[in-house]
């Protein structure tokens, strides 16, 4: 990163009345590097792009996705500018000097193979497939099952549906043959090649990568802002952006424009129920 | 012994070999065998797992090291039933970048792989496993080995030398039995020896008697005729010139049979055989003893006569001397019985024909005619076994008066006729003398 010569820049940009969505007048070109949990990625990319529309000497890299965790290590030891994170930070994270701030939310959903003939899943069937005594679709083609890692914040989701749930899904974490995609695009991605694969994701990530799934309702409600605004939808995911001492004022500028209305109208486009909408 | 020995030392030395090699292959086979398994799945190991991560590297080439989570997940990630390893990887200054930590025993088996991305190294993996329960099974293959070794050894020992040494035994007792048969075969030949001696020494004697025989038989004759004279020139002799006449003829008589007897078993003719009937043959000799009035004689012959070939004249001779001996054996009176019966009998080829066996017929003897048995029994007082065995031979006798040559001549004739003569005797219940002759007709 050009640190030095992005400085006085982002204070400039910083000091500025309204300055978010004012197109930058600076010369050289900022850089901003951002990464980390994989489902925000895709919304961030179509922030990024609005932003740099309106502020040409901005550039956002993002890096693939490092996960939560990853991104955070990545923001606190320097390497990214801010982070995007699927979980708050935990206590040591806060103590190296990690701010994080809630962005969106956006319904956590199960996904199938496109070609799986399933509109709609229940708690008792998640229960049985994760279990392992379902092993077929109603039709009798197989299914295959697509794991996260334990640490990930979608396992921890899939626990909480129920006390059975929970034990399902330690069982499905001791059977042979399942699929372990290790970041949310690898996951996406398992779900849309293999033939009768279930996995879970988000609205937000399914709809900003254009994912060739299909997103189950849940018990027939349909995974939507409005369903998680008004509390029919149960499961979500909540999107944070983690700030560190170091984060430079032209990242803080993006992630003012990031909460502007433009930019909550972008998060809301593609399913994610803006902090400051809701 | 020496040999004894040296075998023992022999299988002892083979035995020790052939164990200590087994003993020594168990534990040896089975950890370099394992060593080999458990050198090719880390290798695998390290190899997937670098591949795995190099892809997770290459996503992100600079900025892989912060996703530790993902990448201890990762190294979490174990095949089931494998063995329990440490996982680590380490950046380029060998600092661990994340690790998956499971306590090992060591000594320690290490792999390392190459983290690349686009082809530069950025890091390794490193993945360790105890060698600990691979030298703990190396020790229970050793104590097997040893169990299945001492095995070995007593098998490969002992059973060689047991079958050594019961072959040894055995070729002792044949050699036992070899020396005990060619000692009795030594005694037999020393026997044969002794009796074709004494024979030889009986003919000259008999040569010698029979010459003197001959020659005293005139002067016997002379004497008798002497005898005879005095008692027919003086009937009024005095009663004790009677007796003592009568005792000088009675001698002469004795002198002149004995002659006879040394006469006959030296010079046996050949046997002139004709078909006889028994009961003439019986009744002919029984008409020339004299049987006392003590003695109850009872004779038994069969209603259908039959008859044998003999030589009448010796098997006469053979009945009366038969008959005389069972007389003197009963002094104070018995019963004489003689019977004659056809029997069932075999001839024995591998005797020469001489020997008749009258026992049941058996597979080794070739069938033959009936034959005639002839069987004089006394009530007397018996043989004394110890006599049974010298009854035949020539000059034993236990009578006070002659020269014990009557049985030995009557076995001589019977023989020649193609007979055979048998005795069976109790001391105290008499005895039976059974002259087998072939049938006549």
């Amino acid at each position: 990163m050009k640190q030095g010569a992005v400085s006085l820049l982002t204070i400039m940009l910083a000091v500025l009345p309204g300055g978010v969505g004012i197109p930058s007048t600076a010369s050289a070109e900022t850089v901003l590097k951002t990464g980390g949990s994989g489902f925000g990625l895709g919304v961030m990319e179509l922030l990024a792009e609005a932003y740099e529309k309106s502020h040409p000497g901005v550039r956002v890299t993002i890096v693939p996705s490092l996960g939560s965790s990853g991104g955070i290590k990545a923001l606190l030891n320097g390497s990214l500018d801010f982070a995007v994170s699927g979980r708050p930070l935990k206590e040591d994270e806060k103590s190296h000097g990690g701010n994080a701030m809630e962005l969106a939310r956006t319904p956590f959903v199960f996904i199938v193979n496109g070609k799986v003939n399933k509109h709609d899943i229940t708690t008792r069937e998640l229960e049985n497939i994760y279990s392992g005594r379902m092993a077929a679709w109603p039709g009798g083609a197989p299914l295959r099952l697509v794991l996260r890692p334990k640490t990930e914040t979608d396992t921890a989701i899939i626990k909480g549906i129920s006390p059975a749930m929970e034990q399902a899904m330690e069982s499905a974490f001791a059977r042979e043959g399942m699929i372990m995609a290790m970041t949310d695009q690898d996951s996406a991605s398992a779900v849309d090649r293999v033939s009768g694969a279930l996995g879970s994701g988000t609205l937000t990530q399914v709809l900003t990568e254009k994912r060739p799934v299909r997103i189950l309702s849940l018990n027939g409600v349909r995974p939507s802002i409005k369903g998680i605004r008004d509390g029919s939808y149960p499961l979500a995911k909540t999107l944070y952006l983690v700030t560190s001492p170091k984060t430079p004022e032209a990242a803080r500028q993006f992630i003012a424009f990031i909460g502007s209305k433009a930019g909550r109208q972008i998060l809301s486009k593609y399913g994610n129920l803006a902090a400051e909408a809701r | 012994m020496n040999d004894r020995n040296r075998v023992i030392r022999i299988t002892t030395a083979i035995a020790g070999a052939v164990a200590v090699v087994v003993t020594l292959l168990m534990p040896l086979g089975y950890f370099l065998i394992s060593y080999r398994h458990m050198t090719g799945s880390l290798e695998t190991e390290a190899e997937i797992n670098s591949r795995i991560i190099s892809e997770l590297v290459n996503a992100n080439p600079d900025m892989w090291r912060y996703e530790q989570v993902r990448l201890e997940e990762l190294l979490a990630r174990r095949p089931s039933g494998g063995a329990q390893e440490t996982r680590r990887l380490l950046d380029l200054d060998g600092k661990t970048v994340a690790e998956s930590v499971t306590p090992l025993t060591p000594p320690l088996l290490r792999e390392t792989r190459d983290l690349k991305a686009a082809g530069v190294t950025v890091g390794r993996i490193e993945i360790s496993r105890s060698l600990f329960p691979l030298l703990a099974g190396t020790g229970a293959a050793a104590l097997l080995g040893l169990g299945i070794g001492l095995t070995v050894f007593v098998t490969l020992r002992v059973l060689p030398l047991r079958a050594v040494f019961r072959a040894e035994e055995e070729l002792c007792r044949l050699n036992e039995e070899l020396e005990l048969k060619v000692e009795e075969r030594t005694r037999q030949l020393a026997e044969a020896q002794d009796e074709l001696v004494q024979r030889e020494k009986l003919a000259l004697l008999g040569m010698i008697a029979a010459g003197m025989g001959n020659e005293l038989r005139n002067p016997l004759g002379v004497m008798s005729n002497a005898v005879y004279f005095l008692q027919s020139v003086q009937p009024d002799a005095t009663e004790t010139v009677k007796e003592y006449l009568e005792i000088i003829r009675e001698e002469i008589d004795n002198s002149q049979r004995i002659i006879s007897d040394l006469l006959d078993y030296y010079r046996i003719t050949t046997p002139r055989t004709a078909v006889v009937p028994v009961d003439a043959l019986i009744g002919e000799s029984l008409a020339r003893c004299s049987i006392p009035e003590n003695i109850r004689l009872r004779t038994e012959t069969a209603e259908m006569p039959f008859a044998v070939r003999v030589d009448s004249i010796q098997m006469g001779q053979v009945l009366r001397n038969l008959v005389t001996n069972a007389v003197q054996a009963m002094p104070d009176g018995g019963s004489l019985r003689i019977r004659a019966r056809k029997v069932q009998g075999t001839r024995n080829e591998e005797r020469g024909n001489k020997d008749l066996n009258l026992e049941p017929r058996t597979s080794n003897l070739e069938p033959c005619a009936d034959f005639v048995e002839i069987s004089v029994k006394d009530t007397g007082e018996g043989i004394a076994p110890e006599n049974m065995t010298k009854l035949f031979q020539p000059l034993f006798t236990t009578k006070s008066r002659g020269i014990g040559l009557g049985l030995a001549i009557s076995r001589k004739l019977i023989e020649a006729n193609g007979g055979r003569i048998e005795v069976k005797s109790c001391l105290g219940d008499g005895t039976t003398f059974t002259v087998t002759l072939p049938v006549g007709g």
